[in-house]
């Protein structure tokens, strides 16, 4: 088995971020939904991770900043996801994505 | 075989992130959708501090587990009728479409990785803790980014507080 | 334009003009005018006026007109070039049509001015007077032309008046019926009388193309070139034969000739003054003045020579005037009716007229017909009278009307003399000429045969003196039949009663005109002079090389003296040895016939002929039954008819209509076939091209649902395949 490498990194966070696909295209529950967008983000802050390990020349932390960002972002993305959610459960009672395919009530 | 400590770690932290990925993708309840997601996050966080980013592992278990999971989880709480109790009332969407829409994306995702072939680098290695250096760059390279997206978080607090907010009777959007 | 041809057109246009004045009236203010009998009435003066004025300048001074004035215009042409059908208005006036337009405008003057008392309390009174110009107009306007297009179309007018005037009291179902009987009747004559012009003008206009085809003055030069061997009627001998039997069957019908008389006897439901005027003086003797002026074409190829006694037209033409004349004389015998019985009486006479035609003596007919007018109108306008004084048309509610009524006993009783044929009346004179020219026929054929005509004339004559004085008797003597009306009954008004003192007198003085040239029939007489030869060939062409040639052979017809002709001069032989014995035998059948009517009738004071004369109470039952003519007509000859619209409608159901149907239903297969390829075909591609769009778009719409999981799906689908086809394409 060869050194643990770049590749590996990719493979896993590729299936992180098939797993991730296939849960926002094949959930209905609203949350589920929201969770397999958190999965796709982390694959994809894992590639940067990765590649600021393997990749980088010199000892710059560029993807490590930018993961930082991701999570801020994510933070802020569930933030407004979930009041989304809240406004749309008040409207619908539930929480089925979809249920909200009408624009407007 | 070479079998090291490092390799043994990549790969318990690896099934720990990518087991509990698929996880989510099969679970019925909503609720155990979260904790596996928890359990995926938290497998990614071990990914991280393998590869020498411990700041962000440790943010990722801050942030993720104990910000965003637990905000998920009110969200299931305040959306849920019978959150602990009942299955989710609907019956969920063809899984198998996920199956393979993520089974294609994974097959092209990894004929690119494998077929560009990424050479692993010397990178930087044994960079030690990297904290200081995070926040060093935080605070001179990405300055404004950092201030940018501090305002956003700002914003977006409070247009989620503004979004969320419960309406007045018959009143309408 | 020459001047007589004015006034004859304006005798013509006067009474059109009082019926455009009512007709306008009418339409404008949709009534016709209350004063119309004194606009018809001035009209009808004012033609009678012009016409005795054209009489005593034309036709009275020296021998008449010496040639007819004729004038022309061009009316349409079919085709052109050498096969044109040209056709023109054409206008003649000689002797006979001044003659003819007297007689008419003096009968319907009167006869307006008698209507003017006699309808007065009538409804549609104006009416009347409308229908009574439009007559005299259209008869009018019949004798004026001189073409027998035209002829026709004022036939056909006098035909429509007579129907209108029979049926004028149309809310009396008899009348209303008597009026389609006359127009039905007539239809008949009429389709041959057309097939007959029809003939003539085909003939005519391909052998011989120009002008006026159908004009008298061409139809006669025409039957004088095939006198000469020469013309177009050269190869179409039979046609001339068919063609004038084909225009005598329109005087058939018209004039009221066995077999078709059945309408005139039916159409004395119409007003009394109608009957006078339409039924006994004009309109019947048209038929007979038609024939007269186609004398050349029934006498045809014989005609210029003289020797035209065979001619197989004229044989039918005497013929069928003898029988008419007899069998209507012995109907009238036993009619209960007044007007009917004068009505059979008409029928008779007017078979004398066509009888004398067939004979060859066209002058004795007209003469008749010229003398009939006036003592047949008399005897109308008379029974008219005693209608209006008794309100019955029964003769069994006359009877010792003598009394009540002397002036029109008096007139009536003239007439009656005159029609029987008393020496010093107009009707002697006529008769007698008719007979002997029918006794000179029978001379000249030498065979039982040629004697027909002159025995059923003979017995007629007798039958009509007894019938007449019948009639005469039963009304005017005798005890009343009807006490109520007879004590009601009065003299009628002046305006009634003057009419008849005028036609009484003309009963007497008209035959006067045949007086200048004394009694002898076969020379010089008057009437003849002027009618007879002038209307024929010799003058009717004068600019044409043929006829001046002929005239050079031209016999000419009452002047024996000439001797050219052996016929003639043979014929002529005979006429006058007959003239004296048919004189004596004339004579005796007025005393004969009078005498027992008056034995008879006032004697013995039978109603009923049977009571009077038992041997011929057999017959009674075929005289009351008009010798079945109508029975047949009813019981036979209409189902016939309608068998044969029914084997038609059959024809027209199961043959005609099978094939219209089949042909519908091929259509209806076609059509069914063409629908389907439509509707799988055309209408597959069309609906498939929609349906497949619908598809796609069904198929579109799938991916378009509105949820963004699935538009991620795709979307990543594609990027995923992308990707997959980039690294394997490198």
């Amino acid at each position: 088995m060869p050194e643990i490498g770049l590749n590996h990194f990719l493979i896993v966070s590729a299936l992180l971020f098939s797993a991730g696909i296939g849960v926002v295209i094949s959930r209905k529950n609203a949350i589920a939904v929201l969770c397999g967008v958190e999965l796709i983000l982390n694959a994809a802050a894992l590639n940067f991770v990765a590649f600021n390990r393997y990749s980088t020349p010199d000892a710059r932390l560029d993807g490590q900043i930018f993961t930082i960002f991701i999570i801020i972002l994510a933070a802020a993305e569930a933030a407004v996801a979930l009041a989304i959610l809240l406004n749309l459960f008040q409207q619908t009672n539930t929480v089925d994505v979809d249920e909200a395919d009408t624009m407007k009530e | 075989m070479d079998i090291n400590m490092s390799t043994v770690m990549f790969f318990a932290f690896a099934l720990l992130a990518v087991f509990p990925a698929f996880m989510v993708l099969f679970a019925k309840d909503i609720v155990r959708v979260a904790f596996w997601l928890l359990a995926s996050l938290s497998g990614v966080a071990g990914l991280y501090i393998i590869m020498g980013a411990d700041f962000l592992g440790l943010t990722q278990v801050l942030v993720y587990i104990g910000g965003i999971l637990v905000l998920i989880l009110f969200g299931i709480m305040m959306t849920s009728k019978d959150p602990l109790l009942k299955r989710a009332r609907h019956v969920e969407r063809s899984v198998v479409t996920g199956i393979v829409t993520g089974a294609l994306v994974f097959a092209a995702l990894a004929a690119v990785i494998l077929g560009i072939g990424f050479e692993s680098g010397k990178g930087r290695a044994d960079g030690g803790a990297t904290t200081t250096a995070l926040g060093e760059a935080l605070l001179t390279d990405y300055i404004l980014p950092f201030e940018v997206v501090s305002v956003l978080l700002l914003f977006v607090l409070c247009g989620a507080a503004h979004v969320a907010r419960r309406r007045k009777e018959g009143a309408h959007a | 334009m020459p001047d007589t041809i004015k006034i004859a057109l304006l005798i013509v246009v006067l009474p059109l003009a009082a019926w455009v004045l009512g007709f306008a009236h009418a339409a404008f203010r949709r009534r016709l005018p209350a004063c119309q009998d004194w606009i018809s009435t001035v009209a009808v003066g004012g033609s009678m006026a012009l016409s005795l004025w054209l009489f005593f300048t034309k036709v009275l001074p020296g021998g008449g007109m010496a040639a007819p004035e004729v004038w022309s215009c061009r009316w349409f042409a079919i085709g052109s070039g050498a096969n044109a059908f040209i056709l023109n208005f054409d206008v003649m006036v000689d002797n006979l049509t001044i003659l003819m337009n007297c007689v008419v405008t003096i009968v319907a003057f009167l006869v307006h001015v008698y209507s003017r008392s006699y309808m007065h309390d009538e409804d549609r009174y104006p009416r009347f007077f409308l229908h009574l110009s439009l007559f005299t107009f259209s008869m009018l306007g019949l004798l004026v032309t001189s073409n027998l297009m035209m002829l026709f179309i004022f036939w056909e007018l006098v035909g429509v008046c007579s129907y209108f005037l029979i049926g004028f009291f149309f809310l009396k179902k008899s009348a209303g019926d008597a009026s389609k009987k006359a127009f039905v009747v007539n239809r008949i004559g009429d389709a041959f009388f057309m097939a007959g012009i029809f003939m003539i003008g085909g003939i005519l206009s391909k052998q011989w193309p120009g002008e006026g085809v159908l004009s008298f003055q061409r139809i006669w030069e025409s039957i004088a070139l095939l006198g000469q061997g020469t013309g177009p009627w050269i190869g179409h001998e039979t046609e001339v034969a068919l063609a004038g039997v084909f225009i005598f069957m329109g005087c058939v019908t018209k004039s009221a000739q066995f077999p078709l008389h059945v309408w005139l006897p039916d159409a004395m439901e119409g007003p009394t003054p109608v009957s006078a005027l339409i039924h006994a003086a004009t309109m019947v003797a048209a038929g007979v003045y038609m024939v007269a002026r186609m004398f050349p074409l029934m006498a045809g190829k014989g005609y210029t020579s003289g020797e035209f006694f065979d001619s197989p037209a004229l044989w039918v033409i005497a013929i069928t005037g003898g029988i008419t004349a007899l069998m209507s004389g012995t109907i009238a015998l036993v009619q209960s009716d007044l007007k009917k019985g004068l009505a059979y009486s008409t029928c008779s006479q007017l078979g004398y007229m066509v009888m004398a035609l067939g004979v060859g003596s066209m002058g004795a007919g007209l003469f008749h017909l010229f003398t009939h007018a006036f003592f047949k109108a008399c005897l109308f306008l008379g029974s008219g009278s005693v209608i209006h004084a008794v309100h019955s048309q029964e003769m069994k509610d006359m009877g010792g009307l003598k009394k009540k009524m002397p002036l029109t006993y008096a007139t009536f009783l003239v007439s009656c003399l005159a029609i029987a044929g008393t020496p010093l009346f107009s009707g002697f004179l006529s008769k007698e000429a008719v007979l002997g020219q029918a006794a000179a026929f029978g001379a000249h054929h030498q065979g039982v045969l040629g004697w027909i005509p002159f025995a059923l004339a003979a017995a007629t004559a007798f039958l009509t003196a007894f019938y007449m004085f019948r009639l005469l008797f039963l009304t005017f003597h005798g005890k009343p039949g009807n006490q109520h009306k007879f004590d009601h009954a009065h003299e009628s008004p002046f305006a009634m009663s003057m009419p008849l003192v005028v036609l009484a007198i003309l009963a007497v003085i008209a035959g006067g005109i045949a007086l200048p040239g004394g009694l002898d029939l076969g020379t010089g007489h008057w009437f003849q002079d002027r009618v007879n030869d002038k209307v024929l060939v010799q003058q009717a062409m004068p600019e044409s090389a043929a006829f001046k040639d002929m005239q050079a052979h031209m016999v000419h017809l009452h002047e024996p003296a000439h001797g050219a002709n052996a016929a003639i001069a043979s014929f002529h032989e005979h006429a006058h040895h007959v003239h004296a014995p048919v004189m004596y035998m004339s004579l005796a059948a007025v005393i004969i016939g009078i005498g027992g009517a008056w034995l008879l009738f006032v004697r013995r004071r039978h109603i009923d002929l049977v009571g009077g004369i038992p041997p011929l109470a057999r017959y009674r039952e075929v005289l009351r039954n008009l010798y079945y003519v109508d029975w047949f007509y009813c019981q036979r000859v209409v189902p016939t008819g309608k068998d044969i619209a029914d084997l038609a409608k059959a024809f027209d159901k199961h043959v005609v209509d099978a094939i219209v149907n089949a042909v519908a239903r091929g259509g209806a297969h076609v059509a069914w076939f063409a629908g389907r390829v439509d509707a799988i075909v055309v209408d597959g591609a069309v609906n498939g091209s929609g349906a497949s769009m619908m598809a796609l778009g069904r198929f579109c719409r799938g991916f378009v649902n509105g949820r963004i999981q699935d538009y991620v799906k795709y979307t990543v689908w594609g990027l995923g395949l992308l990707l997959i086809w980039a690294v394997l394409a490198h």
